[in-house]
């Protein structure tokens, strides 16, 4: 049994446009230890997701409208709040795209990272504050005894967002999941931080929820990928499978969209168009208008495509003009 | 060449925002030289008065009227034959007190009321502000009467122990009870910015309960402006006390305050001018350092000017 197991999640907002429907039945299980991606393009309802998952999500206007998400027999979307405050941040934490405003300016980085141990495991001042020096030195900031009373300002982006995992990662949790953790930060520091995140996990353990529009990223932690359109997952497979084997052709557009794999002096590939209005029921096939690589004439118009496992393990919504 | 390294000691401490808007505030010196003035004032008022040589403000001298300055009465008597400086020094206290007292009530009320409103939002928010408009739409002067009346029987005698001041400890309250109105708002609005934030979602993700957000997350961050606004409220806390003691629902004779002074003082305007002139100019120094140290902490306090 997963540890984490999400079925069927829809999350919709009300809004004065109509209801945007931003995840749209979204199902993957989380296993233990493992890491899972979750990619696509920016309004494909990846942070959605997990905002919902730990009930993160305004509401209103964000209505969480049907599904399940049973962790440990817990089902997180139908949990009361104050429940779910003692799993957030303690057996389910999370990491933010921009480690800039994702701390408190105005307290210091000792009771901010200290805060989850003293609410959730109750320790006194001091002992969480040794711990708080020892995360600090986990996560590779130098002179931690020092750092810990400083204040974010004092911190450059990578040191915040490594204060961040740290804080995230004090109250060891079985699961963590990163919004972007590196999308704001410059690329060597990025590459540090996902260092950091695989060798934080195979000490603890944890399972991950990775979120990122960067194949490369994808490519480097993950053991599962989940690539989502429109609300939807189209297709997931585990992470060598899907670069080598990508069936549907959001997925193959996406790789071929990477600049590196691309020839000097050609015109870049991107995908045309604008992923569409969500505030729209979408009749068949969401990918349609902007299927190149496929045949879009042959792409579902009437009937919504079926997410179905065509190869073993290997996920993906079955659209005929999507997978030729 | 060589790199200064930050010594022990800076690196332990670390800088925090309010440390750096207090090193901004010194280099004002138009600000700092108010919160000198202010602090002087404060002294003056307060320890200065209680020193044997300062004249009992109320022992009347009816042969000694309306001295002018001189080695024995340094501000001269007013009409009664009261020595001006003891009744200045005297008058200042209360003055002071209706102003720091009355605005610390408003913060007090204006933040917490503000800062719940703004962060629940929808719903409660729309029916808290509208009590808001409410109270803003009633004449302040005329609440501020009615709940003094209201207030200050039962707690009378409650208060007697504190003397002088017993019938003065209700108004401070009426009047702060009622100032808070646009600390409530201006915190509203800032707790509305702030809770958008990236760092609130995070400690929400920390899984940190309502309450605790907000007191310890978004209210620290509003407390700038409001603080601004506060240097603000005191001088208009100051004169407002002047305008219920002009309408006798103020300060009590023989007890006095800096606008119960001034009005007398412009009784005699034709004759005896520095009656006038003398508090006059405590009450409008002080009300200007207000108004200095208010712009220095605004600008001190300015996050956008900051190094972040």
């Amino acid at each position: 049994m997963p540890l984490l197991e999400v079925k069927n999640l829809k999350t919709h907002f009300h809004t004065r446009d109509g209801i945007v429907r931003a995840v749209d039945g979204v199902s993957f299980p989380v296993e233990k230890g493992k890491t899972i991606g979750i990619v696509g393009e920016s309004g494909s309802g990846k942070s959605v997701t997990c905002y919902s998952l730990l009930g993160l999500v305004p509401m209103p206007p964000g209505k969480i409208e049907g599904g399940s998400a049973i962790f440990d027999d817990t089902d997180l979307l139908k949990c009361h709040e104050n429940d779910l405050c003692k799993i957030r941040g303690k057996r389910i934490s999370m990491i933010f795209q921009d480690p800039m405003t994702s701390l408190n300016p105005y307290l210091r980085i000792s009771t901010q990272i200290t805060e989850p141990l003293r609410i959730h495991m109750g320790m006194d001042k001091n002992r969480a504050k040794k711990e708080a020096i020892e995360a600090l030195r986990e996560v590779g900031i130098p002179e931690p005894e020092k750092r810990v009373n400083m204040y974010p300002h004092e911190f450059s982006g990578g040191m915040r967002q490594r204060a961040m995992i740290a804080m995230a990662l004090i109250t060891k949790p079985e699961i963590l999941i990163a919004d972007e953790p590196t999308t704001a930060l410059d690329v060597t520091v990025q590459k540090q931080i996902l260092e950091l995140i695989k060798s934080r996990q195979k000490e603890l353990g944890t399972a991950v929820i990775f979120i990122t529009h960067d194949l490369a990223v994808i490519s480097e932690i993950c053991d599962e990928v989940n690539v989502m359109y429109a609300g939807k997952i189209v297709e997931r497979a585990n992470s060598r499978e899907l670069f080598s084997n990508p069936l549907h052709a959001y997925t193959r557009s996406l790789l071929q969209s990477i600049p590196a794999t691309q020839l000097k002096g050609e015109k870049l590939f991107t995908i045309s168009g604008l992923p569409p209005n969500l505030a729209k029921p979408i009749q068949g096939c969401a990918f349609r208008p902007r299927n190149q690589i496929g045949n879009s004439d042959e792409c579902l118009t009437q009937s919504t495509p079926e997410f179905k496992e065509l190869d073993s393990n290997h996920w993906v919504q079955n659209c005929p003009g999507c997978l030729t | 060449m060589r790199i200064s390294l930050p010594t022990e000691s800076e690196l332990e401490k670390g800088s925090s925002l309010g440390r750096d808007a207090w090193a901004r505030l010194r280099k004002n010196k138009l600000a700092m030289l108010s919160m000198c003035f202010i602090g002087l004032m404060l002294i003056i008022c307060f320890i200065v008065a209680q020193l044997p040589f300062i004249d009992d403000p109320n022992e009347q001298n009816l042969e000694n009227r309306f001295a002018p300055p001189s080695g024995d009465h340094i501000m001269g008597t007013d009409q009664l034959g009261r020595d001006l400086f003891s009744r200045i020094l005297f008058g200042g206290q209360i003055s002071m007190l209706v102003g720091f007292i009355a605005t610390g009530v408003a913060l007090l009320i204006g933040i917490t009321y503000g800062a719940i409103s703004g962060y629940a939002g929808g719903r409660t928010d729309a029916i808290m502000m509208r009590v808001v408009d409410t109270l803003y739409a009633i004449p302040f002067l005329v609440l501020v009467i009615v709940l003094k009346v209201v207030i200050a029987g039962p707690m009378e005698e409650q208060l007697s122990w504190m003397g002088r001041f017993a019938n003065i400890v209700p108004l401070f309250f009426a009047i702060g009870a009622l100032g808070w109105l646009t600390l409530a708002r201006i915190t509203r609005t800032q707790v509305m910015a702030i809770k958008e934030q990236e760092f609130v979602e995070a400690a929400t993700s920390l899984g940190l309960s309502k309450m605790r957000i907000l007191f310890r997350h978004i209210v620290p961050n509003t407390l700038g402006p409001a603080i601004v606004y506060a240097t603000l409220t005191i001088p208009s806390f100051i004169l407002f006390e002047a305008s219920l003691s002009y309408l006798g629902v103020g300060i009590e004779a023989p007890n006095s305050s800096w606008g119960i002074l001034i009005k007398e003082g412009a009784d005699f305007l034709e004759t005896q001018l520095y009656l006038l002139i003398i508090p006059g100019l405590f009450f409008s120094l002080t009300l200007f350092a207000f108004n200095f140290l208010g712009d220095g902490l605004r600008d001190a306090l300015d996050v956008r000017a900051s190094k972040d």
